[in-house]
């Protein structure tokens, strides 16, 4: 098979660390571990050898390892200590411990790692940590910290403030800013951030252009190789698409940041945190991973095309089918979703759940309540019917106040008045005006008065015409 | 030469409006004074009382459009066919000119060589006012010699 497009990249390129032989690794340990954690190795070995005999027994060491953030079971911890038990005194000695724990922390998923703090900070899984979910985890640490500490806290490392962990009316929309404005606050917080998140976050895309995860044809779980950049050539399985900065993180491509104590999730041991890089979205292309005579083979699509939608049972959605541009025989399919939810014991299955909340629907009777319509009905929709009918108008205006007997009585004689009617100047009328108007027009010899009297007859006025058509609308 | 039916259209449409509501003078008769309300022959330009109501009713036409009718029904030559108007125009307004009192009797004005005359009396007086006293009061002569005594000299 020889396609355009499509590459073959063998499968060396393991996406988990392979675990160490834990033989040749001694020096290993030396070089890779800091300073800082070799301090903090031989701190817990101190704090919890309660006798001081430079050795630990069971209980000591399941809670020394608990304190550098390795929650093991028992069994675990006896085979640790069977291993290096030579003597059948039941005890582990420093150097052994030194040794065992300096593995694990080398061994150590930095992606898991950081996934298990946010987890154990956001307990609502809403997926980004909020003043709330902080308040309930001091407390359960037993810290007192105020309300405005741990706001701090959150402001520390909100960026670009999109307000989705501390969303609030009273502060400060950064969106709604112009761009200069915008890049100047960024600017302004980032003084007092730590040196390694200066610039971490990339920049947000506007609204309009953001993508769902399907749109843009890469989701969790994808496989992904990195065209450009630092990390050219390698493929990584995608941890999530952010769509506002339309980057992805992916597995194993990390970098360490130096984090401040206070913000140290739980288990946390040293002040160096490993975060997922953000790629650009243009950087990788989606690569599909295929398995040929039980070797793995990637595809990797220099673009791809969305087609035909179908109904996802894994996802549950309606979602488009993924093929490689120019070759649309190759399908990509979407991978497995992450986090399922699998049924228990607790759970109620879906046809009961379809049985309980199904509503029959009919043209007779709406399925949205008449209460809700005027809240889903867009109240400046130019369809809208401004008139209203005779009982809003009563409605609005109120109710007219009642005659009393003396404004009847005025009533009722006002109507027995005669109206008094307007008629036209009758021809003697006409003809006696004419006649003095005659006899006065004609004495006057000045031509500026005539040409001014001229002017004045035929000035027009508006009285005149009202009276005119009273009087053709009574004759009409 | 116009005829009556040709200056008939020259009538002002205003005039012609008021003529409709308010025939001129001999087809109709006005008051010259105010009157009531249900008087058939009230003055449009004069304030009229309600009798039922016990108010008085401004008038129907201001005095500055009552005016203005006037001035213009003038110009044409009509000015008697119009109710007759609270205040007076041109030559009537100007030989009816009521004075007032200071003008027709002004207060009296000083007469000035009186006065000099007076001033210098008074003046002349003032200048032999020991000879005069001396003359009602003969002992004044004494008092006179003693302040003589009594002025010091220079040296």
């Amino acid at each position: 098979m020889s396609f355009i497009g499509r590459e073959r990249i063998s499968s060396n390129h393991s996406v988990t660390p392979q675990k160490n032989n834990r033989v040749n690794n001694n020096t290993i340990i030396k070089n890779e571990l800091l300073d800082e954690q070799k301090a903090e190795i031989r701190e817990a070995f101190q704090m919890f050898d309660m006798n001081g005999d430079g050795c630990l027994d069971y209980h000591e060491l399941k809670v020394a390892f608990r304190s550098l953030g390795f929650d093991l079971s028992k069994k675990e911890v006896l085979d640790i200590i069977k291993e290096y038990d030579m003597d059948d005194s039941r005890l582990i000695t420093y150097d052994n411990f030194y040794k065992t724990v300096g593995e694990m922390i080398i061994r150590r998923d930095p992606i898991e790692e950081i996934r298990r703090a946010f987890k154990l900070f956001d307990v609502d899984g809403t997926g980004s940590i909020s003043l709330r979910n902080l308040r309930k985890v001091s407390k359960d640490l037993g810290e007192n910290l105020t309300d405005e500490e741990l706001q701090a806290m959150i402001d520390e490392f909100d960026f670009d403030e999109d307000g989705e962990s501390t969303k609030n009316r009273f502060m400060r929309d950064i969106s709604k800013y112009t761009e200069s404005h915008k890049k100047e606050i960024i600017k302004m917080k980032q003084i007092t951030s730590m040196p390694t998140f200066q610039n971490f976050f990339p920049d947000k895309l506007p609204r309009s252009k953001q993508k769902t995860q399907f749109e843009a044809g890469i989701i969790e779980g994808d496989f992904a190789y990195i065209s450009q950049g630092k990390h050219k050539g390698k493929i990584a399985q995608v941890l999530n698409y952010s769509t506002e900065y339309d980057t992805v993180a992916l597995s194993n491509i990390t970098s360490q940041k130096l984090l401040p104590k206070t913000f140290w999730p739980e288990g946390q041991t040293s002040h160096v945190m490993e975060f997922p890089d953000f790629i650009p979205r243009k950087d990788i292309k989606v690569a599909g991973k295929e398995k040929v005579d039980e070797k793995i083979n990637y595809i990797v699509a220099d673009e791809i095309v969305l087609k035909d939608k179908y109904y996802d049972e894994r996802y549950k959605k309606w979602i488009p089918r993924r093929f490689i541009k120019h070759h649309e025989n190759i399908e990509i399919p979407w991978p497995n979703p992450s986090n399922v939810l699998e049924d228990n014991e607790l759970s109620t299955p879906e046809e009961i759940v379809m049985e309980k909340t199904f509503e029959f629907q009919s043209i007779g009777k709406s399925p949205i309540p008449s209460d809700c319509l005027n809240e889903l009905r867009n109240p400046y929709s130019k369809y809208k019917i401004k008139k209203l009918d005779g009982l809003q108008v009563s409605k609005l205006n109120g109710v007219e106040m009642p005659m009393t007997k003396e404004q009847k009585i005025w009533k009722l004689k006002q109507e027995e008045k005669p109206k008094k009617e307007l008629v036209p100047l009758s021809d003697d009328i006409k003809e006696f005006i004419g006649e003095k108007m005659a006899n006065h027009l004609n004495k006057i010899e000045s031509p500026e008065l005539k040409l001014h009297l001229e002017h004045l007859s035929k000035l027009r006025n508006r009285d005149f015409e009202n009276t005119m058509k009273k009087i053709n609308g009574n004759n009409l | 030469m116009l005829t009556s039916k040709e200056a008939f259209n020259k009538l002002p449409q205003k005039l012609h409006n008021f003529f409709i509501k308010y025939p001129p003078r001999p087809f109709q008769q006005y008051k010259s004074s105010p009157s009531v309300t249900n008087d058939p022959t009230l003055n449009p330009f004069f304030p009229n009382k309600n009798l039922e109501t016990g108010n008085w009713q401004q008038p129907k036409y201001s005095r500055r459009r009552s005016a203005d009718l006037f001035k213009l029904a003038k110009k044409f030559g009509l000015q008697d066919l119009l109710p007759p108007t609270p205040r007076k125009f041109h030559e009537e307004k100007y030989n009816n000119v009521k004075f007032m009192n200071s003008i027709i009797n002004p207060s009296p004005r000083p007469d000035l060589d009186k006065i000099h005359e007076k001033m210098a009396k008074r003046a002349n007086a003032i200048e032999n006012m020991d000879d005069i006293i001396s003359k009602a009061r003969p002992n004044y002569k004494k008092l006179i010699s003693k302040r003589k005594k009594k002025e010091e000299e220079w040296f």
